[in-house]
């Protein structure tokens, strides 16, 4: 699960960027940008895979391993999402909508109000997902369902990050 | 073509004959010997993406150059010369081959030059020691051709203050798209997105806490070539390194120096910052070209703005480089050519120089020699064009022209009638169909005072996907008056000539 959101968001820009690097160069060079970029996905799987082991240590053994793996899982999820939301940010080229600048306008502290809502945002979609794996069972099973058919797709990503891995040791000969 | 000498011909030729009295004798030395290894030495220096309109020595109205107005006083001055493309590849491959792109080939980001390998200036002086590094990767792909004919060739990271030292050890072999992978998934700071979502943050950290000393004295960003983002350098370390590397080499030398200012980012230094901000400066009001990047007029202001304060920089610096090169007595022997690969454009909705255009702001690039000893600033005002460099250096050490060489030896060097109605011509092919014949391209041919601009195949080109623009640059040497179609003769004349050319170039694909 680890490595899903970046694997998602690597390809996503891949496929955006080929347009423009098949022109800047050619449809090979692209394919090649886009395997050297599987592979920084690979590595970023593996860094935030042992960022969640050093944090599995601190979640505490009074839930169950089911209740941990879910916990964990999701977290490292929505951090990726809100990496993404992040990186969308600019991709929109920094434009937030009206109606948000207007109501920053309006209140004398902009900045301030800002990180109050980045903040509410970010605690409500990290605490509320794990306050309702840690207490309803039905939730808990059916974000163990998404997760064991998400590791399946899992197993496509890895074949890609092989294949990417080929694509540069085939550039590199 | 004219057949006889016009007026105007006899009054150039005789202006010419005039000039060669203030020769220096180092010329009338070199002139007459047939050693190639009589102790002088050649140093080009390439400022990338330096247009000639925006140098106040040319007569650009913001000063822009106030060093090179004084060391003019102690050169041969150009005022007509010609880029070899409209970008790096083409302009570069121009300039160190001797060949126009209908030859070289080398069109795209990156592609080295269709041409011998050894047809290229490093070659042509064997006898010579050469040296040569480029701030610019795309200038640096050619270089790496040539390197066999070079005894110090220096990779573009070498003067990064950040190297991405994977990409120079573990994919060598695939050093452009290698550091284009690593751009796109780790430098974030650019373009706000990278593929690494966690740690392209981490590594960003680390990497402007590297050049934080660095970074007080350039406000708007230290220098970098922004299509690899995060990295780093400043003029003056490679001004530095440059003079202490000549200080070292054996003589004769023929270095070959390409630095990226004032390429964008127009990151100038912070005493150079909004030294122009108070002109109340207007852009020139031109028609929005059909192939337009519609670029908003605050947006192109500000960058033009910036841009002229970025060459300030290269001013103070090769004015810095001039400097040390004296006092070390370099210049005592060394003929110091000052040029660039192509232009840059700030005006009919295209800001740069990535668009296939051939408008006045990319080709007319700046050309100044300094020979050794000189002490009479000489202008010429004939056209010449960056082919011409390799013959015309060839000719001082009076080494024999090779004929794969296309260009001339240009006044006040050689001795025949300047020919006022040379043609000047430049392809750039974007795009070719499955059987290797172009299908988008963009071609300059310069005539006399005539200029067409000739674009085929483009999408965003209606009337066939085709258009044409003809100007006469000596009526209206700011490209205003689009005088197709009602100059049919010359249109047809001229578009003729590049159709041939064209035909040539399809067969070779062949």
């Amino acid at each position: 699960m680890a490595s899903l959101p970046t694997h998602v968001w690597t390809i996503i820009l891949v496929l955006q960027d080929y347009a423009w690097i098949t022109e800047r160069n050619n449809s090979w060079d692209a394919i090649g940008v886009g395997a050297y970029g599987l592979l920084i996905a690979f590595v970023e799987g593996l860094f935030a895979f042992g960022v969640l082991m050093l944090l599995s240590i601190l979640v505490p053994k009074l839930w169950n391993e089911d209740q941990r793996v879910a916990l964990l899982s999701t977290l490292v999820v929505l951090v990726g999402i809100w990496g993404i939301i992040n990186q969308l940010y600019f991709l929109s080229d920094g434009v937030l909508p009206a109606s948000l600048s207007q109501f920053l306008i309006i209140t004398s502290r902009p900045l301030r109000v800002i990180y109050a809502i980045s903040f509410f945002l970010v605690a409500t979609t990290s605490i509320l997902p794990a306050y309702f794996i840690l207490t309803s069972d039905k939730v808990l099973k059916i974000c163990l369902n998404i997760i064991e058919r998400l590791s399946l797709l899992m197993t496509l990503y890895l074949i890609l990050d092989i294949g990417g891995l080929v694509i540069v040791l085939f550039r590199n000969i | 073509m004219k057949s006889s000498l016009s007026r105007r011909e006899f009054l150039k030729l005789a202006g010419l004959l005039s000039m060669s009295y203030s020769i220096p004798p180092s010329i009338s030395r070199a002139s007459v010997t047939n050693d190639n290894s009589n102790g002088i030495n050649f140093l080009i220096v390439v400022f990338d993406a330096w247009s000639a309109l925006n140098i106040s020595l040319y007569g650009y109205n913001r000063r822009t150059t106030p060093n090179l107005e004084r060391l003019a006083e102690k050169a041969i001055v150009y005022h007509n010369h010609f880029a070899g493309g409209h970008f790096t590849t083409p302009g570069t491959a121009s300039l160190l081959t001797g060949t126009t792109s209908w030859t070289h080939r080398a069109f795209k980001h990156n592609e080295v030059v269709n041409a011998l390998a050894e047809n290229n200036i490093f070659n042509a002086f064997s006898g010579y020691h050469r040296l040569a590094y480029t701030h610019n990767p795309l200038a640096d792909t050619l270089l790496h051709q040539f390197m066999s004919d070079m005894e110090e060739y220096t990779p573009w990271p070498d003067q990064y203050f950040q190297k991405d030292p994977l990409n120079f050890t573990l994919f060598k072999n695939d050093q452009d798209i290698a550091s284009l992978g690593w751009r796109r998934g780790m430098k974030r700071l650019e373009a706000g997105h990278a593929y690494s979502l966690f740690l392209s943050q981490i590594y960003e950290y680390f990497i402007t806490k590297k050049v934080a000393d660095i970074a007080p004295n350039f406000p708007r960003g230290i220098p970098n070539y922004s299509e690899l983002g995060l990295n780093y350098f400043t003029l003056e370390q490679g001004i530095d390194w440059l003079s202490s590397s000549l200080n070292k080499a054996p003589q004769p030398f023929l270095g070959y120096y390409h630095f990226l200012p004032p390429h964008d980012p127009y990151n100038t230094r912070r005493d150079f910052m909004d030294n122009f901000a108070s002109e109340d400066y207007q852009l020139s009001d031109k028609p929005i070209h059909l192939l337009d990047q519609t670029i908003p007029d605050d947006r192109m202001t500000d960058n033009h703005r910036w841009y002229d304060e970025f060459i300030l920089y290269v001013d103070a610096e090769f004015a810095r480089l001039y400097n040390q090169l004296e006092q070390n007595g370099i210049l005592d022997n060394t003929w110091l050519i000052l040029t660039s690969d192509h232009g840059e454009m700030f005006e009919r909705g295209i800001l740069g120089h990535t668009a296939p255009l051939f408008h006045q702001p990319i080709v007319h690039i700046p050309l100044m020699i300094f020979p050794p000893g000189q002490k009479q600033r000489v202008d010429i005002f004939e056209k010449t064009e960056a082919i011409d460099l390799l013959p015309t250096l060839l000719q001082l050490t009076k080494q024999d022209i090779p004929s794969w060489a296309e260009g001339v030896v240009i006044p006040p060097f050689d001795r025949s009638i300047p020919n006022a109605d040379r043609d000047i011509s430049t392809i750039q092919v974007e795009k070719r169909d499955s059987n290797g014949q172009i299908e988008t391209a963009s071609a300059m041919l310069v005539r006399g005072d005539y200029k067409l601009m000739w674009y085929f195949g483009y999408e965003l080109l209606e009337n066939d996907r085709q258009y044409i623009e003809l100007y006469d640059l000596a009526n209206d040497p700011e490209e205003k008056q689009n005088l197709y179609p009602s100059h049919k003769n010359i249109t047809n004349e001229l578009l003729g000539t590049l159709k041939g050319k064209l035909q040539v170039l399809n067969q070779s694909y062949q």
